[in-house]
Parts: structure tokens; sequence; C-alpha cells
């Protein structure tokens, strides 16, 4: 899930405030026909219309331009929340979506795209009852039955990966969900053993270098830790108690010897009435941003680092140093109302202002408890989205790469274009796609042979709308500002996504 | 994500026995008086394993010690209406079910007690579990309506 820090607020307050009723109405949920009347009126809205569960699938072979280089070959995928409305039902909060994964395979001279919505155990009861009926995240359908636990309502529409072959499509609350490579089909919810079964997967997953998998899931008083063997045979899970009981887990990172859990002071109480989507997310007053340390080999051996108190979605990186200092990459912002308010607003097509983020560096003294927290330069205008080299996950990585925008308003969304980080310098390199883009999460592709973190290439979709179409995007890591040198435009629109993960062929 | 309540800890306890209440398809509502009351159970998924009823009638009890329990097979629709009896003295009472689809004679849960076996519970136990709040009924002859976890 991204903070996509005003999306497309200023755009929206530019071109369609008389029509979006900036005043107290402003603040309800948006219908369908709200929103297609917006829609009509501002070209960034068109993928937020999303699909429907009859038309939801997406087949065709992209227009290429530029080189794309024979040597990169592999199967890019994303996820994110697709089925937004369904008749005159509209979504209050763009995170109650249903998933649908899409795969770009690249290869032989052409990108080949595929979409298809993640057949959950909640959409086919949606689809029998031709209605949203299961309760979601910021949208509540009263009378229904009571849950049978989280995946019947689990939209796994967070993130996709492709591990030994298999895609995972990751949620938060619940199982991942296993998708055919070859035909995105879906195969069900993966609990490798009975007893783990609705067991939370989380949507970040960290795959190191060897290939095994390692992740968290957090349930009330509980966090659980997964590790799947490059096999894709579970290999251990454990359990510890949760710092932060309630808290949202969301992304995690893992080191040679540690799982390292950033636990921010925000609670999600999925039972409180909404206010049109607001009203489940708070900050806990007085509460800092935790980091659970965890070892690998036994979680319960662990460290937990108290530091300032900050909203945190996601992490760039961590690794250890030798003098015992683990260090934590990650985005941080000063409050959450990017949960409460601003994936409501996206959802209504109107204008939000998320507030600022940053990127920070923690430093955490496994010896002595303490934590040193460091701002780093580049966040001018909000970043999110940090990816690393892949072949870095763990160790020490010198650059990130972001969505971000940067500059005075210019009536678009914020997230207009990508942004490199050098941690060591402070020196950031960016491409602008314009004021009639948005950029989506852009992941490194390493080049083969390649040695460096910059021997890699940048992969991300943008929303064109001036095209209304969807392209993905090649960038040459070292020469993030030259943009594209490759594009491939699809014949229609995605919805926005969260987040992805490429797979080499 | 805010966690399901463990409601293994509700059923987990032993197998529940059959204290010889009835089984009376369709039977009218009976007032508590009488010791029974009617109960009607939605979403039951039909014909797998047996539906297991435990009553409690007070919130000191809740969930520790039953005044009546029983167990019948899921019957051929999704919908079962059945007597339960040994409610004599209680004015009112929350029922907590479960489909034990594996015939175990437990709930299953999985290992952060989460269930995987179909429940449910009379009055309104929302989406993450019972509590006696929640869950309790008056006896007044009323049909007691639960709904199965979906």
């Amino acid at each position: 899930m991204s903070t996509r820090r005003g999306l497309i607020q200023a755009a929206l307050a530019a071109a369609t405030a008389p029509s979006l009723l900036l005043g107290r109405e402003a603040r309800a949920a948006a219908s369908a026909a709200d929103f297609a009347a917006a829609a009509a009126k501002q070209p960034l809205l068109t993928p937020l219309l999303g699909v429907d569960d009859t038309t939801g699938d997406r087949d065709a072979e992209a227009q290429l331009l530029g080189r794309w280089p024979a040597a990169l070959r592999g199967r890019f995928y994303r996820n994110g929340p697709a089925l937004l409305q369904r008749g005159g039902q509209r979504y209050h909060h763009w995170f109650d979506g249903d998933g649908m994964v899409q795969q770009f395979r690249i290869g032989d001279g052409r990108v080949v795209h595929r979409g298809r919505l993640v057949r959950t155990a909640k959409l086919r009861q949606e689809q029998a009852a031709g209605r949203f009926v299961v309760n979601a995240l910021g949208t509540s359908f009263p009378g229904q039955p009571p849950a049978g636990g989280p995946d019947s309502f689990n939209t796994a529409n967070t993130s996709a990966l492709e591990h030994a072959g298999r895609v995972l499509a990751m949620w938060e609350g619940g199982s991942a969900y296993g998708l055919s490579p070859e035909d995105l089909s879906t195969q069900g919810p993966l609990t490798w053993r009975p007893e783990l079964a609705q067991v939370p997967f989380s949507a970040h997953p960290k795959l190191d270098a060897q290939g095994h998998l390692w992740n968290i899931g957090s349930v009330g008083r509980q966090i659980v830790t997964w590790h799947v063997g490059p096999d894709g045979r579970l290999v251990r899970v454990q359990l510890t108690a949760s710092p932060f009981p309630g808290g949202m887990a969301h992304d995690m990172a893992v080191t040679a010897r540690h799982l390292v859990l950033p636990l921010p002071p925000l609670k999600l109480d999925f039972t409180a009435p909404t206010e049109g989507g607001r009203r489940r997310f708070a900050m806990s007053p007085g509460e800092p941003l935790r980091v659970l340390v965890m070892q690998k080999d036994d979680v319960a051996k662990q460290r937990v680092f108290e530091l300032p108190p900050q909203m945190l979605f996601h992490i760039g990186n961590a690794h250890e140093t030798a003098d015992g200092e683990i260090v934590l990459s990650y985005v941080g912002a000063p409050d959450a109302r990017f949960m409460d308010e601003g994936a409501v607003a996206l959802m209504a097509g109107r204008p939000h202002d998320d507030g600022p983020s940053e990127v920070c560096l923690a430093r955490l003294d496994m010896a002595t408890g303490r934590a040193r927290v460091e701002r780093l330069p580049g966040s001018d205008g909000g970043v999110e989205f940090p990816r690393i080299h892949p072949q870095r996950v763990g160790e020490a990585a010198r650059h990130l790469v972001f969505g971000a925008a940067w500059g005075a308003p210019r009536g678009l969304s914020v997230f207009h274009g990508v942004q490199l980080l050098d941690t060591h310098t402070g020196r950031t390199r960016r491409f602008d796609y314009g004021r009639d883009a948005i950029a989506e999460e852009h992941v490194f592709v390493p080049k083969p042979g390649g040695r460096g973190e910059l021997d890699a290439w940048l992969l991300g979709t943008v929303f064109d709308a001036r095209r209304q179409a969807t392209v993905l995007n090649l960038l040459d890591a070292a020469r993030v500002e030259d943009g594209p040198v490759a594009q491939a435009v699809l014949p229609y629109v995605l919805p926005l996504g969260f987040h992805g993960n490429f797979t080499g062929a | 994500m805010k966690p399901a309540t463990p409601l293994s800890a509700v059923f987990a306890t032993t197998a529940l026995s059959l204290l010889g209440a009835a089984l009376v398809a369709t039977a009218p509502a009976v007032h508590a008086q009488d010791g029974c009351a009617t109960v009607e159970v939605h979403n039951v998924r039909p014909q797998q394993g047996q539906l297991m009823v435990a009553a409690f009638a007070t919130a000191d009890t809740y969930r520790k010690k039953a005044v009546a329990q029983l167990r019948l097979p899921a019957g051929e629709g999704a919908t079962q209406r059945f007597q339960l009896c040994g409610l004599a003295g209680s004015t009112e009472v929350a029922l907590t079910l479960f489909q034990d689809l594996d015939g175990d004679g437990r709930m299953g849960a999985n290992i952060v007690g989460m269930p995987t076996e179909p429940w449910g519970s009379s009055g309104s136990p929302g989406t993450f579990g019972p509590s006696w709040e929640t869950g309790r009924v008056k006896l007044d002859g009323s049909v007691i309506v639960v709904r199965m976890s979906s």
C-alpha cells in the first residue's frame, strides 16, 4: 500500500473543484455515479474507475517504443485494488478493492500483458450475490453473517511476487493467494499446513539472494514470522508477542541474522463504525515508532527499539554493520492522514493534502538498545514506494528508488516522477513523467552480468492521461534523469496498483 | 488488521455432549417456562459434519459452564431449525455454535486461535466473535436466530 501523498490532489483542485463540492458534502463518500461524473471531467481519474468482474480480464501485446534490451527477459508483476464498484455501489476506501494481478512478460522483442482479478472466496461470494456484501476495511455492509476469519474478506490486493513456480497475491491480514504464472488462474489460499489456515502472510516478504522468502503477519497480540525455502516449502513458522498489540505491521526488513519489523503507533479498529470510509485508523498519541528486531532462528531472542513517533508504511532495507548496528531505511510521515482521509478522498475523486513524508535512516544499536534517526535529503515534495537492488536485500544498499514529487504545485499528482537517492552523498536524481502522468512504484531489475547497484534497469508503470493508457517504462538506473529508454504502451488503462516484483526468465 | 477473537477458547474445551434436547424440525417456538426454545440456524454447510450448540445463561458462566448443549447432524439445507431444551429457570441465554466439519468434536483453530470451522452466535456477534453482551437474547418464546459465519 502506498502513501500516495496527495495523489491527484492539485490536479483535481484545478480541474474539478467546481464539480467536486469542496464544502461539507465533499467529506461524504462518493457514489459510483458521483465518481463517474468526476472522472468524465478529470482524465487522471480514469484508473480509479477500476474493472468489473465480467470484463476485468485484460490481455494484450503492448506497443513498443524505444529500445527494449534483448538481455531483459522475465515477468514483471503488479497488484492493486481493481474492482472498486459494483452496480451503484462504490467502495469508500481505496484499499477495499479486490486485487488484480498484472503480469508483463518481457522478452523476444515483445511485452505481453495479462491482468486477472484474484478469484478470492470474497470475490466469488459477491459475484454470486451480484453486489458487495462483505465488510471491507473502509466500507461496511450491515446485516451480514459474521466473518469465518480473515480470508473471508481477504482481497489479495497489495502485492504480487513469483516464487518457487507460483505467483503470490498478497494482502496484509490473511493468507497469500497462489496463482499460476502461466495464465494467472487462481489456485487458492496458500497455507502450507492446515493449522496455518488464515494466518496472516503480509504483503511485503523479503526474498534474499539465496531465494529464501521471509515474512511476518500480525494477529492482535501476536506476531507470526514465516520462512519459506527456495523450493517453496515452508521451513518454519514462529510466534512471538507483539510489543504493540493490535498495531499495524505492514512492512518488514531482513538482515543476515535478523528480522526487523517496524510497528508504527497506528491502530485499526475494524469494528468501529465508519464515516464514509473514515475513522477506523488512529495514531496512538504518545506512542513511539517501535522497531522489533528478532533473531531469524529464534524470534524469542529480540530487542525492541523506540524511535520518535512516526507513521511508517514502507522500509527500504536493513543491514547489519561490523560494529553491531542495524541500519534501517524507511519512509516516515508525521501522521496517518492518508490512511484515514487520503485514500477516501481518492475514491471520491476529490483533492486532499496528505502531508509530508521523508526518507529516514535509523541506526539501531543492538548492544545498548539505543537508536538514532537521521533524515535524508530529497524528500521536499514527498516520496513513497522505496525499493532497492534485489541482490542487496539484507545487505548494505547505497541506492534507493522512490515514486516522488517535487517542485511547486503544478496541478498534478505528487507522484509524477521517479527518484533515485544515493544515501552516501544525499544526491538525488529524478525523472519527471509530466503533469499528465501518475507514476507508480518502480523496481530495480539487475542487468545480466552487472555487479554494481546501478548496473540495473528501473521498471515501473505510469498512467498516461493524454494517451489514456497504462505505460510500462524502462529506465537505466545509472541515468534516471534521462527518462525511459524503452516503453510498452498498453491499449487500455489498468487500475492504479500498489506493489510488484520482477522475476527473471 | 485487527485480529479475530480467538473463538477456539469458546469451543475447544471438550466435545459437546448430547443432553437429550429434542431435535424437532420446524417445531414452533416454545416459551422458556417449558425449558425449551426454538433455534433457527442459517448459513449451515449442508450435510457436512455436525452442529455443536452450547447455551450459557449468565455473564459469569459464559463460555465456561453451559446450561444446555446439543449436537446434531447438519441437514440437507442451509437453514436448520431445532428445539433446544434444558433452559428452565433462565430468562436470557447466549448461544455459541460451531459446525464440526471434520468430526473431531472440537472447533478447528489455527495456530493463533482463529476458527477454521464455521461458527455462530445468538444476538449480534459482529464480525470478530461473540461476547455475552453481544450474544445474549431474552427467552420470551421468540425463535433464536443464529447465522453461521461466512
